[in-house]
């Protein structure tokens, strides 16, 4: 019966249900999982991120899973431009130089409130046009932050798996994620085959995702100028198109490893409508600041692989990935999990490393006496990155099916440009229970 | 000595057996949430969602497209 219970505790997507090989309880449960999570770079911005998630298995052996989130967000982001010697001034209008989103929840609002979380920014602005005029000045050697910008964000999903016979699951899904700007709304479907007894597992995946994005103030003009803010239209809208191949196999009574193929293609806009580029004079004196534009397609790949391995009572938890794209944008990831089990409680260490290279289309300015590119984005995190995460998370069972755990984790990223290098912690709390 | 070294490793990871796999009765470790691929999912959202935000890659384990303005 023990056992049984444990067994209630596996949660998984319905990507997660066709990958696994392992087995799982049949019966007419429930188990049901919240999370609050608290996001705080420094000097930038804060999330809170309330979820909750519920888990269903039928007799028949098929599974149920919903969850909905909600995140809120607010502080200072980078706005693309340079560094610089001389104080800088910025004006939001089009869309053009406002502040983007780059945490959990994303979107960007003019908002009207007094918030400034970096005391080197002043922010002055007027409500002439529909998304707002904003104007704040950085100091000279200050990394150019919009100091303004909070957004809201509601998601939810449903995934369903069933078995179709005694060697093969199917699983659909669906999500939507909403904010006061972007509009996102994904299908996916899977098919999962066990073979060699149950041994080896091939999972084939596909989503299709449809985002809409409406900034404030309307699409800004690429390469339009801060000082002439033009806008193309109100919205712009990408469709992504991905599949997922996996083999699962287990190794001995303690060891399990997948191996995934996932390729990705994405087409329309892929532009951050609030990110800027600087525009310096043949005296590299800043002239202007311009729109970016990244280029309407990209197609990425990435190889996955992981290990899990029970031993002296412990799992260890490893796992790399290299992903690579059309942008000439290549990365690696680490990942390494080490879960001490100490009776009731267990304490589990995380480290994280990540790597990329920079897109071809990345700039940190440009030139008035150069030719306008076809793309360029001073996002910098389309650049040369390192980032690293290390924390740990503890957990203690409450009996009667029921867990907590508390996780704090050190988030930290450098790369070429002064607006990479970021600090921030990560701090969240679980609960969760099977009834 | 470094081929000895992996040896001895990937003989205890797959238990010594020359073809890898595990009999229904002796999987109680692998139904573990902990040894289950997916089986933290709240944590795994959570992260992905933090680094689809902050860096240019994304997916691998799962899905890895859309779903926010963020990146």
């Amino acid at each position: 019966m023990q056992l049984a219970k444990k067994k209630r505790w596996i949660l998984a997507s319905a990507v997660g249900s066709l990958l696994s090989t392992q087995s799982r309880a049949y019966g007419a449960d429930w188990q049901a999982e919240t999370a609050y999570r608290y996001y705080s770079e420094t000097d930038r911005v804060t999330a809170m991120e309330p979820v909750l998630k519920l888990h269903k298995t039928e007799s028949d052996g098929s599974e149920i899973d919903f969850s909905i989130a909600y995140d809120s967000l607010s502080g200072a982001s980078p706005n693309g431009a340079a560094v610089s010697d001389e104080v800088q001034t910025f004006t939001s209008t089009s869309g053009a130089g406002a502040a983007e989103t780059t945490t959990a929840a994303s979107g960007y609002r003019s908002s009207r409130d007094d918030r400034d979380d970096d005391d080197d920014d002043d922010y002055e602005g007027d409500d002439e046009y529909g998304g707002g005029v904003r104007e704040y000045t950085v100091q000279p050697g200050e990394i150019p932050l919009d100091p303004d910008f909070s957004d809201d964000r509601l998601s939810i999903s449903l995934q369903y798996s069933t078995p179709a016979t005694r060697t093969i699951t199917t699983a659909i899904g669906g999500s939507y994620s909403s904010e006061s700007d972007y509009l996102s709304m994904a299908i996916n479907g899977g098919l999962g085959l066990s073979f060699n007894r149950k041994n080896t597992q091939l999972g084939l995946n596909l989503s299709l995702a449809h985002d809409e994005n409406t900034p404030f103030g309307g699409v800004p003009t690429r390469f339009s100028k801060m000082s002439e803010p033009s806008s193309s239209g109100s919205s712009e809208s990408k469709t992504i198109v991905e599949t997922l191949i996996s083999v699962t196999q287990i190794l001995s009574p303690n060891a399990v490893v997948q191996l995934n193929y996932s390729a990705g293609m994405s087409q329309g806009y892929h532009t951050d409508p609030y990110k800027i580029i600087t525009l310096l004079d043949e005296n590299l004196d800043i002239l202007d600041y311009v729109a970016e534009n990244r280029p309407d397609q990209r197609t990425k790949h990435s190889v996955f692989s992981a290990l899990k391995y029970h031993a002296f009572g412990d799992t260890i938890d490893l796992s790399y990935r290299y992903m690579w794209d059309d942008w000439a944008i290549t990365s690696t990831t680490v990942d390494v999990k080490y879960r001490l089990n100490l009776g009731n409680v267990f304490i589990q260490p995380h480290y994280r490393h990540y790597h990329q290279e920079a897109a071809n289309f990345y700039v940190t300015q440009l030139h008035s006496t150069d030719d306008i590119p076809d793309h360029a984005s001073a996002d910098y995190r389309l650049g040369t990155l390192t980032s690293t995460t290390y924390g740990v998370k503890v957990g203690l069972d409450l009996g009667k099916q029921q867990e907590i755990s508390f996780r704090v984790e050190s988030f930290q990223q450098e790369g070429e440009s002064a607006a990479a290098n970021l600090d921030a912690v990560i701090s969240q709390i679980n609960y969760k229970v099977a009834f | 000595m470094k081929w000895l070294l992996y040896v001895v490793l990937i003989s205890q990871i797959t238990g010594c057996a020359l073809f890898p796999g595990a009999k229904p009765w002796e999987r109680h470790h692998l139904a573990k949430p902990e040894m289950t691929f997916g089986g933290d999912e709240i944590n795994d959202g959570f992260d992905d969602h933090v680094y689809f935000s902050k860096e240019a890659s994304s997916g691998g384990r799962g899905f890895g497209g859309g779903g926010c303005g963020c990146n």
